[in-house]
């Protein structure tokens, strides 16, 4: 198994005329925590982009190595036409049935405390809320690389707490790799991060 | 259906309105030209009550109208879910839809009378070929505006095409969708009676093309009233089948109340 499960080399990503990430080199390593810093446009939301594929570099080589992504987006990205046990299990429908799929997604419900909110449809919750149902869709899905742009946002510093848990028992159940953005240098200690600035 | 009514009282006194201009027109204007509402209601009643009109003519406008607004809504559908997802396939439809839609009635009526001669196929080609284009750019478009960010996150968590067209493109183009088939409802009735008038020996078209040479002004009038009510009737199924298939904006309305 190789040691890293993202390799980018002097990566250039360009939107427009403007060159968001320059000549930037970053290694992720598989079962820890890489914490990206950096002030606002600094390119740490390009940087997660391009890793997850939604973004081509157009210079530099990008190497990687795993099978599953998951990505808790800036937005919550739920689709709001289906309740939370159903945008939780989607993304597992293709590799197991429904029904499976739906008690998995149902349990990572719980682990983010929305397990009574199972049936609701997105536009009911509140900011905090749909991040933490974003963040149990993309556990449920078991990703051996999991993408967070600032998953802590909106939460209240007990919910936090919880959630960084719930993360490291995921990390250290599934030895998957972490990508976090934040600009609360907590977030990096309390999940021992190694930081990269921006 | 009553209460539906006078729950929108400016409905009613549109429609009623628009029944006593005609009146006063009625009765400035010559018979020859316009036939009066109680005139028109009565031939219209008559010939709904005459089996013979039912099953030679309204049927058969009726079974042209459902069979073209199928065809239409089915071809205009998946033309424009590919041309949405696919831009090359937008291209090369684009000078056909340009042409479709720029061609006039009248030509297109002509040529389809030479190709398909008359009858059922000829009125429902023609039918199609004018509202396929309507359902077609809505349908693109508004696969072309759906929501980038649910788009990104089918491509994260690796959708299958099929999940992708039943969660995140068929929800965003469901409005479209239902615009388009209540609007193409009533264009399909229209073009189906032009094309019987045209080129046809039995439908409701053919009934009022006879009628107008004939002169008899309240069978024509008659034929105009009972297409309004097969339209009317078309968009109110249409309307409350879709209003079904959108259960979850009310359920998640009453949750949140």
């Amino acid at each position: 198994m190789e040691k890293n499960i993202c390799k980018l080399c002097g990566i250039t990503v360009r939107m427009g005329e403007k060159n968001i990430l320059e000549n930037f080199s970053i290694e992720i390593k598989r079962g820890f925590v890489t914490g990206i810093a950096g002030k606002s446009g600094k390119g740490k939301t390009t940087l997660l982009r391009t890793i997850a594929g939604l973004e081509k570099h157009t210079e530099g080589t990008a190497e990687f190595s795993y099978k599953k992504l998951g990505y808790v987006f800036q937005e919550h990205r739920l689709l709001p036409w289906v309740t939370l046990l159903e945008n939780t299990a989607l993304p597992l429908i293709r590799y197991m049935r429904k029904k499976d799929a739906e008690k998995k997604a149902y349990g990572a419900l719980e682990s983010v405390l929305l397990d009574k909110c199972a049936d609701m449809y997105p536009e009911n919750l509140s900011g905090g809320m749909a991040r933490r149902a974003a963040i149990a869709r993309a556990l449920a899905y078991e990703p051996d690389l999991l993408l967070l742009d600032e998953p802590f946002s909106g939460q209240d510093s007990a919910t936090k707490k919880h959630l960084i848990d719930v993360l490291k028992a995921y990390m250290q159940n599934t030895e998957s790799s972490v990508v976090l953005v934040s600009h609360h240098d907590e977030d990096f200690e309390m999940l021992s991060a190694e930081v990269v600035s921006l | 259906m009553l209460s539906r009514l006078t729950d929108k009282p400016y409905r009613l006194i549109g429609g009623a309105a628009l029944i006593g201009l005609w009146q006063t027109a009625s009765v400035f204007m010559s018979d020859i030209t316009m036939a009066s509402p109680v005139e028109a209601f009565g031939a219209a009643w008559r010939m709904i009550c005459d089996p013979v009109f039912l099953k030679e003519h309204m049927s058969i406008s009726i079974m042209r109208t459902v069979l073209a607004l199928m065809l239409e809504s089915l071809c205009g559908f998946f033309l424009g879910v590919l041309a949405g997802r696919f831009e090359p396939v937008m291209d090369f439809l684009e000078p056909s839809r340009r042409l479709m839609t720029s061609i006039p009635a009248v030509v297109a009526t002509v040529l389809a009378m030479l190709w398909f001669g008359m009858g059922s196929v000829m009125v429902i080609v023609l039918s199609t070929v004018f509202i396929v284009p309507t359902v077609y750019v809505n349908i693109a478009e508004s696969m072309v505006k759906c929501d980038k960010t649910y788009t990104e996150m089918a491509f994260v968590y690796r959708f299958s095409s099929l999940m992708r067209l039943k969660y995140v493109y068929l929800p965003a183009v469901y409005a479209a969708l239902t615009a388009s088939l209540v609007v193409t409802t009533g264009n399909s009735m229209r073009l189906v009676i032009l094309a019987e008038v045209m080129g046809a020996g039995e439908g409701l078209g053919y009934v009022l093309g006879i009628s107008r040479a004939r002169l008899d002004m309240p069978t024509l009038y008659g034929c105009v009233l009972i297409s309004f009510g097969f339209v009317w009737l078309g968009e109110n199924i249409i309307r409350r089948i879709l209003r079904r298939r959108t259960g979850w904006k009310k359920t998640s309305a009453n949750s949140a109340a």
